[in-house]
């Protein structure tokens, strides 16, 4: 799954621990979810969603095959 | 919670626990061989260690439940890793022991064993996943 958390970090200019810490998950989590190595629960992609101020779909998006 | 107030509360159950465990077991082997003692006491003594293990244990499924999402998925798969090797082990050792007369390993290092697998597990995959250290 593709997603756009490292360019919605960005434009807030927050280090992977700054968001790990309003989402209450590790630097690790930020940076396997960014580099496609980790895709999010529900909840945890709802929060994203919540913090961002986006919908979900907004966020991340399915890639083919999967 | 966060992921180092998770960490922080397991060390310092598993510190003790693992302290006590190897201090009950020194101490029991120490006592077999310098003291005369009934077979009840020595099985009684026998369950000392068990309860460290059960408390680490705890500890451990605790810390589990703490940490986030992706960082319980890869303990998890550490686990699961420490006894597939564990589980594959002693049945074949068990099946040497039954079939081919190999020598009988003491079972009680099959706690030790499963922990040093988990934790090079643990440390290869924590490595592939960027994870460094501290979450062990």
């Amino acid at each position: 799954m593709k997603n756009r958390l490292k360019v919605l970090r960005a434009e807030r200019d927050w280090s992977q621990a700054v968001l790990g810490e309003k989402l209450d998950v590790s630097r690790q989590t930020i940076n396997a979810i960014e580099t496609g190595r980790y895709d999010p629960s529900l909840p945890l992609a709802f929060k994203i969603a919540r913090l961002f101020a986006c919908t979900i779909e907004e966020i991340f998006e399915e890639t083919e095959g999967e | 919670m966060t992921q180092k107030r998770a960490h922080r509360r397991y060390m310092k159950l598993f510190v003790p626990a693992m302290a006590m465990y190897l201090l009950s077991m020194f101490g029991i082997s120490f006592a077999k061989k310098n003291a005369t003692m009934p077979e009840p006491l020595l099985y009684g003594l026998a369950i000392v260690p068990a309860i460290f293990i059960l408390i680490w244990i705890w500890g451990h499924m605790r810390y589990i439940t703490e940490l986030d999402e992706y960082l319980r998925g890869l303990q998890v798969r550490a686990v699961m890793i420490g006894m597939a090797v564990v589980m594959a082990f002693t049945t074949v050792w068990g099946m040497f022991e039954e079939l081919a007369a190999a020598p009988a390993l003491p079972i009680f290092y099959i706690v030790p064993g499963f922990y040093f697998v988990y934790g090079l597990a643990y440390i290869v995959i924590g490595k592939r996943a960027g994870v460094k250290g501290g979450y062990l």
